[in-house]
């Protein structure tokens, strides 16, 4: 039986993740046994997944381990596909942030706490942010600090104080800091108006000078005592608030026509949705469509017809202002379907952390069994010199079958975009794009989309 | 979204002073390295912060009483609500 390791999954000694025969499982071992009857008899794990806030389980047969030091083999509910912090957007981040603590406010009622407080144990399905790492809860004593409080400040506040007062690009340097930003250096990107903030001045930047100053005077790893229950559930309270505190909105913009503006009328942006509709169906009689990309997929007006579908949707796209409003749009419509994240393509995110493979690239996810690349191409093709035959073998990577549109240079969208510059681009164009991609796929299908020069193309990979 | 900061403005500099009280180390036993300066501060706001956080329980049961609303939320349980409003619906396994 063929039995692989999830890479990510080394840190902790009381289990770990491992997939067999393509099940996912999750062993438990012997010395966290007590452990998890308290957190099961308290009720705290079956009142958190039956509310939601922690990922489902069914317990497999203890033959199904994948070593002799298994007590326990756990069969959780997959996650239907996997994301990373440095791809969520800040409203994403911050209700990942509020779970956690939620999470620990209930465990310390039952003498419980969170052993980590790691971004990556919080996936999402849909909109819900949903805890993934079953075995994190350890025993608290009261007296005893909250151990995961600096992985904390690291993981969440930081980021979220950096997005929220300073740029929401910095979201990114969770992207090379898989560990959470150090503290130190998001205390010096912060404006100094955040010392005014109290639960910022404490848990950032009064922490960081804290962190510099144990580091440097090679202080040994000492906790202390006299953390009450009271004290630990103000903690987590004052951090709570700080979270809430925090917000982010796109400057001199309304949100509400933030995206008005497209090149479409009423009436032909819905012949292209039903054009995109009709490929979809076409694609799901050839096979699965149980998980679509739409990559650029701004605000998810078609992400949401591939949702009606029935495949579960990533919506991606590389401005954070429309990836953060098609969040809080899911999560008003309770779309448990449809997942936005952040994403540039012309930089996608690679494979992470140990080995490289502790957290995997955008294709190593893949392939999708179709992709939707509606009005994108000329962004990769003429704002970043992609040639056309390197789009198709990329694609080719993400995705089974591919529903392209093609804009061309007579659309007012190229026109713009080569307005400042020269054109270097004698193959683009309809016979161009058709013989470049021909090499990685099979053109099925091509339509003019209404009221433009645009076509709407359904490949297959070859 | 309401705040529920805990600290309103005018307590900051009572924390400042906190931040100068002594930790009496003990061994910490946990597979994360907690880091010990971020133990240092845990330690030294843990006080003020557990006494702000029983006034605020406090003045919760006091405006519970006041209003007439029937019983204040339990000591140990402030009033704050969960993330995102999760349903418990259905997220069974799909492709992956």
């Amino acid at each position: 039986m063929a039995l692989h390791r999830v890479e990510g999954s080394f840190r902790d000694p009381e289990g770990f993740v491992f997939r067999r025969d393509g099940t996912l499982l999750r062993q438990v071992h012997a010395s966290y046994a007590a452990t998890w009857e308290r957190a099961v008899t308290s009720g705290v794990l079956p009142g958190l997944i039956a509310d939601g806030h922690w990922v489902a389980h069914e317990e497999a047969p203890l033959s199904e381990a994948a070593d002799a030091r298994a007590w326990k083999v756990l069969r959780p509910t997959e996650v239907p596909f996997l994301s990373f912090p440095y791809e969520w957007s800040f409203p994403q981040l911050r209700d990942a942030a509020l779970l956690t603590l939620e999470i620990q406010r209930r465990a310390v009622d039952h003498g419980l706490t969170l052993r980590d407080a790691s971004a990556y144990n919080v996936q999402f399905f849909g909109h819900r942010p949903v805890f993934i790492d079953s075995l994190s809860l350890g025993a608290w004593t009261e007296g005893a600090p909250w151990g995961a409080y600096q992985q904390f400040c690291r993981h969440f506040l930081a980021p979220l104080a950096l997005m929220a007062h300073t740029d929401v690009a910095l979201g990114a340097l969770s992207r090379q800091w898989v560990d959470g930003v150090p503290l130190p250096l998001a205390a010096r990107l912060l404006p100094w108006s955040t010392w005014l903030r109290p639960s910022l001045a404490m848990h950032l930047h009064l922490h960081a000078r804290a962190s510099d100053q144990h580091a440097a005077t090679g202080a040994t790893g000492k906790a202390a005592s006299g953390m009450t229950r009271a004290a630990m559930l103000g903690l987590v309270d004052s951090l709570d608030g700080a979270v809430r505190a925090l917000d982010w909105k796109p400057a001199g913009t309304e949100w509400a026509d933030y995206y008005a503006n497209t090149n479409y009328t009423d009436s032909a942006r819905q012949a292209k949705e039903r054009l995109v509709q009709g490929y979809l169906r076409a694609i799901a009689g050839q096979g699965p469509l149980q998980l679509v990309w739409d990559l650029g997929a701004n605000t998810g007006v078609f992400s949401r017809i591939a949702v009606a579908e029935g495949a579960y949707t990533v919506a991606w796209d590389i401005d954070a202002a429309a990836v953060s409003r098609n969040h809080l749009a899911a999560t008003r419509e309770a779309q448990t379907r449809l997942l936005p994240l952040v994403q540039d393509l012309t930089n996608p995110s690679p494979s992470l952390g140990w080995a490289e493979s502790e957290r995997p690239s955008l294709a190593a996810r893949g392939p999708a069994d179709a992709v939707l690349a509606l009005a994108l191409i000329h962004h990769l093709c003429i704002s970043n010199n992609v040639p056309l035959g390197r789009v198709s073998s990329y694609f080719a990577q993400l995705g089974r079958h591919l529903v392209l549109e093609f804009v061309p240079k007579s659309d007012s969208q190229v026109r713009r975009l080569l307005a400042t510059r020269e054109d270097i681009f004698p193959d683009y164009t309809r016979e161009g794009l058709e013989a470049a991609f021909s090499e990685h796929w099979h053109l099925d299908e091509a339509q003019p989309v209404q009221d433009s020069d645009r076509i709407l193309y359904r490949m297959r990979r070859r | 979204m309401p705040s529920s900061n805990l600290a309103p403005s005018p307590v900051w500099p009572v924390w400042v002073a906190a931040i100068v009280a002594a930790a009496a180390p003990r061994d910490a036993l946990a597979y994360l390295d907690p880091g010990s300066g971020s133990l240092a501060i845990q330690m030294a706001i843990a006080g003020l912060l557990g006494g702000l956080f029983t006034l605020k329980t406090y003045w919760y049961q006091i405006k519970a009483w006041f209003s007439g609303k029937g019983a204040a939320p339990k000591a140990d349980a402030p009033p704050s609500p969960p993330p995102s409003a999760p349903t418990g619906e259905d997220h069974g396994p799909t492709s992956g």
